[in-house]
């Protein structure tokens, strides 16, 4: 299931809330009884995250029915390799990591890797059959949340979980279950037992979930159908126009379809008393590509900063190394595909080269936004090519290698029929929203007793024209999955 | 946490009291929502893309779901979403949003917006359907899934894989609109070049062989693009005339070649096209009928021997191809010519199709109105012609002489033989899709004399579309029985069975769906099994 769905919205969401509010009645009984007795409530939270975890479980299988399985199946694995390692400052507790991180990588690796490697294999001349694997949606992120699990219990920075169920309920919960962020062991270890939602968390987290969706289905949708229209077809002797305006539509369809799905995801946290980390900052303003990877999917970034980089070295030891390996699983994670880790590798030579180059100058600002806007696009070139020979057309076009053609009539099109959605789109890639609210903020605030409600009414009607809008655009629209659910 | 804030009842005084605000509003608006989506009656039909909405997947089917289960809940999925209680309205509203997104600076001569569907996938001429099946353009791509979907499990399913080429390449190359407000014209792209249609040569070479004594007319109509399209937008669509002409350079001198293409270039500023449709008007099915009497050295009458009809207010099917507002926004008279000086008298034998789009019953012959009528602001007006493909019709007219002539057509073709009715004794209307007879027994049965073939560019082109006729001078007469191995989906199949009702229409080309037009409201009611075309008004 997907959160732009409408099935999602109007059947799953309400059944889900209805029972969780239910539910939640019985938990608040059960602590009016423990509070009245004295006593404190070892899982006050119970009835509440067996809601949860039931329909996170039917989120999943409702995609991947099969597949639910081998998400138990790891959750096992872990939940008993938590607990034997936990506190063993010995060569069994690190037996139990090690065994522990290597069934999870040998469950991705099997997979969402095998294919790849099979291919690889057979270019090289070995009779291996394509094993045809289907990748099990989400896998990515849900195991490296286990392998972060797995670490944080052995370096002691959580306890281990106890309870299976509640394990289980942090792996699976549906929210981030299919595209993140990615969510460590130890920022919700607590509230997975003891949270609260309180109104303002609700408020907070409808109004975030409300954005997120916009972002999703009135730009990245739209985006993404320029962007298909433009990058799509064939290729041969395309238009400069065509590839750059093409990419363009790309970037931002990336990144309101994810930035949009991890607030969606943040969002629906909030509602039931979750903080999950904040996953984008406004990757298009950066300076430069150790800048962007600072703003862009921020939950992947500081798992691979905190779980590969600073184990190998960081900065200490054979940093390039470090700095490569890195990227090169960077991009490996997103897909099992060349033209990922060559992306990866890409953004692991530049920031290197930024290191000892444009970290270390004086530019002005202006000619980092353009050095970055540059780069970025040239990235998502890597990225959204898997074949190598539509990969040189585009980028043939895209430096202007092909005879020039002006503004063919079809890249003038998907300008002006959407002209009024690129201008909203390229300023709500800047930090504009946020001033804006800011200064908003301020002036409500100055009314005296109704400052918070006239922030709140605003909001309510921002979000009440955002989900008609949505709810409009949902209907007939045909290709609505999330790219990142894809890795 | 100490045990009190273990408590989780809301402190709704102060300063939440906003948030709580906030929650009742967006709440009390969603619960609404999610009252009419869930409460509500679903929506079955979409007038506005003309076509069925998906079905709640089979329950009872348990073995199909225990296969597959992530099938059977995206099934759900996509039941949900694609039948959602007003939905052309939300459409509509849909395309108000697209729409304000336009920047509208530009002057009217100008104003050319390309909309591409799918990936531009552009036909060719393939004899490998399922590779055309795969461009099926994306306004038709549930259907056309869950269609794929069942080929697969059904060896038999290959008929309707022939039904889909016409429509694949119709949407798959884009639509283009030109003009503005009143003006606004919806273009098809056309994909093909000059080196395709061999097998529509083909089949009137093997007719003119088959047939020796009987006249054979190759009649391609283009497209409008090929008239309208403005010189900044010329490589949107490729040029249709080498195509056409090629088609002629290469009939054997056997056939005749009606040359309906310079015909309409010289009416080119009447309203030969319907700006809305992908049909042309009747004047265009006119004046291609008008080339073809002269073809057959018949006689022909001017329009002062016709009636002139209007169906007001006609929006037709590219509104729902484009999915643009601007398209609804410039509605056309649809107007149409019965002759007034000749009697004639129909009869029609219709076609009942299964779920899967196969023939299953034939009725019997019985009169019925060539010319349907339609309301004013009816979308389906161009059924006038015949009411629906899915039937052949012989129409016997007060014309003296014993020329009789037999038209093998697409949709384009019904708007043809209404003006022939003064130039021969019989005219045989059959269409390239539903005929189960002999071809051979048929034509000298009836004693045809004279046979023409009439389709569009895309048919013309769709060496699928060929095949099947020819494969009419060889088939048996009388319909296949359902298939014995079939027989545990063949009971299911028997239930689902429809008449002439849009169901099997829709999918078909990308033609007109529904039959005649009761109430624009239920178009499913209007006929069950055999009942024939029965629209509220006939004339004649």
């Amino acid at each position: 299931m997907v959160f732009s769905d409408l099935f999602f919205i109007f059947c799953f969401i309400p059944l889900f809330g209805i029972l969780y509010v239910l539910f939640g009645w019985i938990d608040k009984s059960r602590i009016r009884y423990a509070v009245k007795r004295e006593k404190t409530l070892r899982r006050p939270m119970l009835y509440r995250n067996i809601v949860l975890t039931i329909f996170s479980i039917l989120f999943y299988a409702w995609g991947e029915p099969i597949y639910v399985f081998l998400m138990l199946a790891v959750v096992l694995v872990n939940y008993f390799c938590g607990l034997l390692l936990y506190k063993k400052h010995n060569a069994i507790g690190k037996a139990w990591l090690i065994i522990g991180v290597a069934a999870d990588l040998a469950a991705l690796g099997s997979f969402k890797y095998l294919g790849f490697f099979s291919g690889i294999a057979r270019s090289a001349g070995l009779d291996i059959p394509d094993p045809q694997i289907a990748l099990p949606i989400g896998i990515s992120f849900y195991i490296f949340q286990s392998i972060s699990y797995l670490v944080d219990v052995y370096r002691e920075d959580s306890k281990p979980q106890r309870n299976y169920f509640d394990l289980l309920l942090y792996i699976s919960m549906f929210p981030q279950l299919i595209a993140g962020p990615i969510v460590r062991y130890g920022t919700v270890a607590e509230e997975i037992t003891r949270r609260r939602a309180t109104a303002d968390d609700v408020a907070d987290g409808v109004y975030r979930f409300i954005i997120g969706l916009g972002k999703k289905v009135i730009i990245a949708n739209i985006m993404g159908e320029i962007a298909t229209a433009l990058l799509g077809g064939n290729l041969e002797n395309m238009s400069a126009a065509a590839a750059w305006i093409g990419i363009l539509a790309f970037s931002i369809q990336i990144y309101f379809d994810f930035s949009g799905y991890s607030d969606m995801a943040i969002g629906i946290g909030r509602c039931v008393g979750f903080h999950f980390p904040e996953n984008f900052n406004h990757p298009y303003t950066c300076t430069s590509m150790t800048d962007f990877w600072r703003r862009w999917h921020m939950s992947l970034g500081s798992f691979f900063r905190d779980y590969v980089y600073i184990p190998m070295g960081g900065n200490r030891r054979h940093q390039a190394l470090n700095i490569m390996t890195v990227w090169f699983l960077t991009g490996m994670w997103h897909g099992a595909s060349w033209n990922f880790i060559i992306w990866g590798v890409y953004f692991g030579l530049i920031i290197m080269i930024e290191k000892y180059t444009l970290l270390r100058w004086n530019i002005p600002r202006i000619g980092l936004y353009i050095y970055s806007i540059f780069l970025i696009l040239v990235g998502w070139g890597l990225f959204y090519f898997d074949d190598f020979g539509r990969m040189s057309q585009f980028f043939t076009a895209f430096f202007g290698q092909n005879e020039p053609q002006g503004l063919p009539m079809h890249v003038e099109t998907v300008i002006i029929d959407n002209l009024w959605l690129w201008v909203a789109a390229i300023i709500l890639c800047l930090p504009v929203r946020k001033q804006v609210e800011k200064i908003g903020y301020k002036m409500a605030k100055s009314i005296p007793y109704a400052g918070n409600y006239t922030v709140q009414f605003c909001h309510a009607v921002v979000s009440i024209v955002i989900l008609c809008c949505c709810v409009a655009l949902l209907v007939g629209a045909t290709n609505n999955a999330f790219i990142y659910t894809r890795f | 946490m100490d045990k009190k804030s273990e408590n989780e009842l809301p402190e709704v005084k102060g300063k939440h009291g906003a948030s709580v605000m906030y929650i009742v509003m967006v709440g009390f608006f969603f619960a609404i929502l999610t009252a009419v989506f869930v409460f509500l009656p679903r929506t079955e039909y979409s007038e506005l893309e003309k076509r069925d909405l998906a079905e709640f997947p089979d329950v009872s089917d348990l073995e199909a779901i225990r296969k597959n289960p992530g099938k059977f809940t995206a099934d759900i999925s996509s039941w949900f979403s694609d039948t959602e209680p007003y939905r052309d309205e939300l459409m509509t509203a849909s395309m108000k949003i697209r729409g304000a997104m336009k920047a509208d600076f530009r002057s009217d001569e100008e104003t050319v917006s390309f909309r591409p569907a799918d990936t531009g996938n552009i036909a060719s001429e393939s004899d490998n359907d399922t590779e055309q099946e795969k461009s099926t353009s994306d306004i038709k791509d549930k259907t056309a899934d869950r269609h794929e979907e069942a080929s697969h499990q059904d060896p038999e399913a290959d008929e309707e894989e022939d039904i889909n080429d016409g429509k694949a390449k119709l949407g798959s190359s884009g639509t283009i609109i030109i003009g503005k407000g009143d003006n606004v014209r919806a273009l098809m792209a056309f994909g093909g070049t000059a080196k395709g249609g061999g097998g529509y040569v083909d089949l009137l070479n093997t007719l003119a062989e088959e047939f020796p004594g009987r006249n054979v007319y190759a009649m391609v109509a283009p497209l409008a693009t090929e008239y309208y399209l403005p010189a900044k937008a010329a490589k949107a669509s490729n040029p249709q005339k080498p195509f056409i002409y090629s088609i002629r350079d290469r009939l054997s001198p056997k056939v005749k070649f009606v040359d309906i293409y310079d015909e309409l270039l010289k009416h080119k500023k009447e309203d030969i096209y319907l700006r809305t449709d992908h049909h042309w008007a009747g004047l265009g099915g006119y004046y291609a009928a008008k080339k073809l009497a002269e073809a057959a050295g018949v006689p022909f009458k001017g329009l002062d021997a016709y009636d002139k009809h209007v169906v007001k207010n006609f929006v037709g099917s590219m509104y729902g191809y484009s999915k643009d507002i601007s398209v609804k926004k410039a509605p056309e008279d649809f107007v149409y010519y019965v002759p007034n000086q000749v009697s004639f008298d129909s009869e029609f034998v219709s076609y009942t199709l299964n779920k899967n789009f196969k023939i299953v019953r034939e009725s019997r012959p019985y009169k019925s109105a060539f010319f349907k009528k339609f309301k004013d602001g009816s979308g389906n007006a161009y059924l006038t012609f015949i009411g629906t493909d899915q039937a052949y019709v012989k129409v016997k007219t007060s014309t003296p002489g014993n020329r009789k002539l037999l038209i093998i057509k697409d949709s384009y073709g019904n708007a043809v033989p209404g003006n022939l009715f003064y130039s021969f004794n019989e005219v045989h209307v059959v269409d390239f899709r539903y005929f189960t007879h002999n071809l051979k027994e048929y034509v000298t049965k009836n004693g045809i004399t004279d046979i023409a073939v009439c389709f569009n560019v895309f048919n013309a082109y769709s060496s699928g579309s060929a095949s099947k006729v020819k494969k009419m001078l060889t088939q048996k007469g009388g319909i296949p029985a359902p298939a014995a191995s079939d027989s545990q989906s063949a009971s299911k199949k028997n239930d689902n069975v429809q008449s002439n009702s849009s169901k099997p229409e829709t999918r078909i080309e990308a033609s007109v769906p529904a039959i005649e037009e009761t109430s624009s409201q239920e178009p499913e009611k209007s006929i069950k099994e055999e009942t024939p075309v029965q629209p509220e008004k006939t004339e004649e």
